[in-house]
């Protein structure tokens, strides 16, 4: 059910509000109830520009008139269809209740009708008509005919409204006894039943025995209903205002039909005397259609405040704080400044308003470097939530999959605020949030994401969004980097930009083969052998290059090796102590740590090279190192085995980072097992790591076991090294989720005992 | 102080309430009452000639259907109807009971038709049982149905001790389909009687239409008040207490002026059984009642909200 904002506290009297508010006061005022025509009134504006204000302000207005509203109703119609519109409309119980108070009109007056034909009962009548007494009462007073006088309402309600299903139903609501006396736990009885099909809902029995048998569930059956329901106040005295507010923003463009049906609303409204009002962006006219556009009465358009009306808000606003009306603290300058960031636009104007107060404490006067300040901070803030909740309603929509907040690679600058992926596509789409850029620092935390992201995800698409302001000098460069411009979530239309932006990355994404259930990790499977086949033709150019080559100093090439390779790794491997590529991980307990540093350790020996490099060269007569290189080179796979050893590191880093992250998400906070979301979110890294490593498969490393293992090879030129079996090393990595998962459950259990 | 002067409310039925229809079945007295008007001799007389020698409800059973418009006296013409059935079984030596289930749905009435029949059912076997009507073996097979008409109503003719024509009220129905249920469930001495406001003419025939292969039901009408029915039906009631007490008298004149502006003989009972309850009340009653007090009592009515009066 809607609410009806209460922003009213502060008002600034504009052209536009006057205007809005003369012409809803000359449609219901007047002394002669019924003989206005109604109105469709549309309210134009960017966002907060003060439409929904101005909507409520118009309903508080009307309930001041002479002749109220009987009926009125604010309804937030953004992102919603008609059909919605209607639900939320039908199902709330003061407008059923006007509702039904409506048909009590009809049949009093068909009460009254039969009495005045008589001849007598003048006062009866009278008062039946005032609405002094009810029909019911009289009818079951006087002994009259009921069932003649519901049946001639009832054939007067539907020639009102046009529609047999409504006023057959209207009618079972006027019954003598038909009342809410339905208790709890009893049958509904006919109001119930009227009220839940009437509100979107699958017609009971007793509805269908009677005729009754479609729901209210098209955009057009709702609107026709709606219609219908607006043509009970045709020649009555009661009036009736309906406020859709945000119409049509965040929603596609209504069919034809529909517009049709818009339109028979429209006119309805209209007989009725009632009115009708809309608030929407400046395109609602596109929208809607030139045809339908001209049924709308009056259009106001909401623009941003003058200077001058900003000065009189912030005069306002500060009579609202403190109780003095006046400009100060801001000074004349930094109120034009704020006008010109707030561009006039009212919410804005507001918000950087209070947050200069907030920020300028004690300092006074406010100066154009508080507003600036307040400008980057508010402006984020309140963005933040807004396009987080504009992005997800956008990709729901749309029916596209995405993480929040995804890690693509070890790197914290690779984390994609959404991950968008598509059912027909191979690679995904990363959405990246920015708050406001209006500094070079803003620019290059950009960039570097963007970098870190096409490295961890060469294939990906990456779409920037700005929460807060972009200083546009920037607009240019930044679409060079990410091949589009950023999308500014306080322009308007950025749902709309938002979908085609993503539409058109999924477009140049590369399809899925449907043949092999498979294809996705086999299109992983291809950009992780991409990347095998550059670390490979960096080994083949060293060696290449070291074969032909006079010996070199021993560090240099330890040196260029360790460049070129960490290059790859996006780190320098340390030749021990805690693996770099791993975050923080204080919090995880020491056997879950345990396992990590166990698998990661094998690995780092198996990957060794450099160093066995390095013993290579120590040899001065240079027999060792040729054998050793030779041997390289003629084992099958070994090139291959760097490879998986390489990738194998680095996906053992970021499990180890993902559950030292589950382990900060999820502290414990006392004694007990772990809570479902919890659970929930370990089983779904240990079952990342599992798919993974299925398809990055340990056994690749034989060869480098069997080299590291056999006597008198590289084993023996390099000291010292753990024991090493080709079955415990593949169990260690293959089993390593599972142990992972039973020892983060032990530990969780422990602490319970 | 003059005492208030005792008078008769020529309206009132002594001990029965002042609304209830005409009940001769209840109470053999009640014959003496009926006045035609609303159409109701005539559909009185439609009905003994369609029932005839009762062949066709000994073998067939039958469904009676009374339509008419709110307070226009289709309860009492029932309740007339099923007294006629009864005289005549007893003349004939035959067992025969009428079973009022008209209040069956009394706290239910807007329900589905299935729900409706069920809880009638229901209220029929309590009644049946509570009257000893059923033989013990029919009370232990039907039990467990007693809530599904068409396990209960077939073998109602073969459950009773002996043969008995039972004569069943039903409540007020709306739909056509559940009229033509009924109809179906009818079997031989069984006897349904059930009365409707909202239907019409249409109704009606799409019923007779739909029974044609089982055998048309019985379909009476009554209608509004008709030129001099508010004359017969006022000078009946003060004839009938002329020696019984005083009351105010009531002129031609008045009685004419309210024809057309009285149009159902319920409205009528309720006019005058109040306006001379009223009346009564005073210490000085006038000696005649004018069209005047006719109109200020409904209004007063009306306005001061005098309680609330259901039809049963």
């Amino acid at each position: 059910m809607s609410r009806e904002p209460d922003r009213t506290e502060l008002f600034v009297d504009t052209a536009a509000t006057r205007e809005a508010t003369s012409a809803l006061s000359a449609t219901l005022e007047g002394d002669s109830p019924g003989a206005q025509s109604g109105q469709v009134i549309a309210i134009l504006g960017e966002r907060g520009s003060g439409r929904t204000h101005l909507a409520t302000r118009l309903l508080q207005h009307s309930r001041t008139l002479r002749y109220a509203p009987a009926l009125s109703k604010y309804i937030d119609a953004m992102a919603s269809d008609f059909s919605d519109v209607y639900r939320r409309l039908m199902g709330d119980e003061l407008v059923f209740s006007a509702v039904r108070a409506q048909a009590d009109s009809w049949y009093a007056d068909a009460v009254a009708d039969m009495l005045a034909e008589r001849g007598f009962d003048h006062d009866i009548v009278r008062q039946l008509r005032d609405g002094v007494l009810l029909p019911q009462a009289v009818v079951n007073r006087l002994g009259l005919m009921e069932s003649a006088l519901l049946r001639e309402t009832g054939r007067r309600l539907n020639a009102a409204t046009g529609l047999k299903d409504l006023s057959t139903a209207l009618v079972l609501l006027l019954r003598t006894g038909s009342d809410d006396r339905t208790k709890a736990g009893q049958r509904r009885g006919f109001p119930g039943s009227v009220k839940e099909w009437l509100a979107g809902g699958e017609p009971s029995e007793v509805l269908r025995e009677r005729g009754i048998t479609t729901p209210i569930t098209s955009e057009v059956t709702a609107l026709d209903v709606l219609a219908a329901t607006t043509r009970l106040y045709r020649g009555r005295r009661a009036r009736f205002l309906l406020v859709f507010d945000d119409l049509l923003v965040g929603a596609d463009q209504p069919q034809p039909e529909t517009l049709l049906a818009l339109r028979t609303l429209f006119e309805s409204v209209a007989d009725a005397g009632g009115c009708l009002v809309l608030t929407g962006d400046p395109d609602l006219p596109e929208l809607l259609g030139p045809q339908l556009w001209q049924r709308i009465s009056r259009t106001v358009q909401l623009r941003g405040f003058t200077d001058d009306e900003v000065r009189s808000f912030l005069t306002a606003l500060q009579g609202v704080r403190t109780g003095r009306s006046e400009l100060a603290p801001f000074t004349p300058e930094s109120a034009g400044y704020l006008a010109r960031l707030s561009e006039g636009n009212p919410r804005a104007t507001l918000q950087l308003g209070n947050e200069a107060y907030r920020l300028a404490g004690t300092r006074q006067p406010i100066t154009e470097d508080v507003v600036r300040e307040a400008a980057r901070h508010q402006m984020i803030a309140l963005g933040a939530a807004e396009v987080l909740g504009e992005v997800q309603q956008v990709l729901d929509l749309n029916g596209w999959a995405y993480r929040r907040s995804h890690l693509l690679g070890a790197d914290a600058d690779s984390r994609a605020d959404f991950w968008v992926t598509f059912d027909d596509r191979a690679d995904g789409c990363a959405l990246l949030l920015s708050e406001a850029i209006l500094a070079s620092e803003d620019v290059a935390a950009v960039i570097r994401r963007v970098f870190a992201i096409r490295q961890a995800a060469p294939g990906a698409a990456v779409i920037l969004a700005v929460e807060g302001l972009l200083d546009v000098s920037y607009t240019s460069g930044l679409k060079e980097i990410l091949g589009s411009e950023p999308i500014v979530h306080a322009v308007r239309g950025f749902s709309h930009r938002l979908t085609t932006l993503l539409n058109a990355a999924r477009l140049r994404l590369p399809p899925v083969v449907r043949d092999s259930p498979w294809t996705d990790v086999g299109h992983r499977l291809d950009q992780i052998n991409q990347q095998q086949s550059s670390i490979f033709g960096l080994l083949e150019q060293f060696f290449d290059h070291f074969t032909g080559a006079e010996r070199r100093s021993d560090e240099q090439l330890t040196q260029v090796l360790r460049r070129e390779l960490a290059g790859f790794a996006g780190t320098v491997a340390p030749p021990s102590g805690p693996d770099p590529r791993v975050r923080e991980t204080a919090g995880v307990p020491a056997e879950v740590d345990r396992l990590f540093v166990e698998a990661s350790g094998l690995l780092e020996e198996l990957s060794r090279f450099g160093e066995t490099m390095q013993a290579a060269f120590a040899d001065t007569v240079g027999e060792a190192s040729s054998l050793i290189l030779r041997r390289i080179r003629s084992t099958t796979h070994f090139t291959s085995a760097i490879g998986y050893a390489v990738l194998l590191r680095e996906l053992v880093a970021a499990f180890h980072t993902g559950i030292a992250e589950w382990y900060a998400t999820y502290p414990a906070d006392g004694p007990g097992s772990l809570s479902p979301a919890a659970q929930e979110r370990l089983d779904t890294l240990c079952g990342n790591y599992a798919e993974l490593v299925e398809h990055l498969p340990a056994f690749q490393l034989t060869p480098l076991i069997e080299l590291y293992t056999k006597p008198g090879r590289w084993a023996d030129r390099t000291g010292p090294r753990q024991k090493m079996e080709n079955g415990v090393v593949l169990r260690k990595l293959t089993e390593l989720s599972d142990r992972v998962r039973v020892a983060v459950n032990e530990s969780a259990n422990a602490e319970t005992g | 102080m003059t005492p208030a002067r005792s008078g008769v409310n020529p309206f009132h039925l002594s001990g029965w309430p002042r609304m209830r229809p005409l009940c001769p079945w209840e109470e053999p007295q009640h014959r003496q009452f009926y006045v035609a008007v609303d159409r109701t001799e005539t559909a009185f007389e439609e009905f003994v000639a369609e029932m005839a020698d009762m062949v066709t409800l000994l073998r067939d059973g039958r469904l009676v259907l009374v339509t008419g418009e709110t307070g226009c006296g289709k309860s009492a013409l029932v309740n007339r109807c099923a007294d006629w059935v009864v005289q005549q079984m007893t003349e004939r030596g035959a067992g025969c009971e009428v079973l009022d289930l008209t209040a069956a749905l009394n706290g239910l009435p807007e329900d589905s038709i299935d729900n409706r029949m069920s809880a009638v059912c229901d209220q029929l076997f309590v009644e049946l049982t509570r009257r000893q009507l059923m033989r013990a073996d029919a009370v232990t097979s039907l039990e467990p149905h007693r809530e599904v008409p068409r396990r209960v109503y077939p073998h109602l003719p073969e459950a009773t001790p002996r043969p008995t024509v039972l004569v069943i009220l039903l409540p007020t129905c709306e739909l056509a389909d559940e009229v033509i249920r009924y109809a179906s469930l009818a079997r031989g001495r069984i006897l349904f009687f059930v009365e409707s406001p909202f239907m019409q003419a249409n109704d009606v025939r799409h019923i007779v239409e739909s029974m044609e292969r089982w055998g048309s039901p019985i379909t009476l009408s009554v209608g509004e008040l008709e030129e001099g029915d508010v004359r017969r039906f006022a000078s009946d009631r003060l004839k009938r207490h002329a020696e019984k007490g005083e009351y105010p008298k009531m002129t031609e004149d008045t009685m004419e002026s309210l024809t057309g502006l009285l149009t159902s003989v319920s409205e009528l009972q309720r006019v005058f059984h109040g306006v001379y309850e009223e009346l009564l009340g005073s210490s000085d009653w006038p000696a005649e009642v004018s069209f005047e007090d006719v109109v200020k009592f409904r209004f007063r009515r009306v306005s001061r909200g005098q309680g609330t009066d259901h039809e049963p």
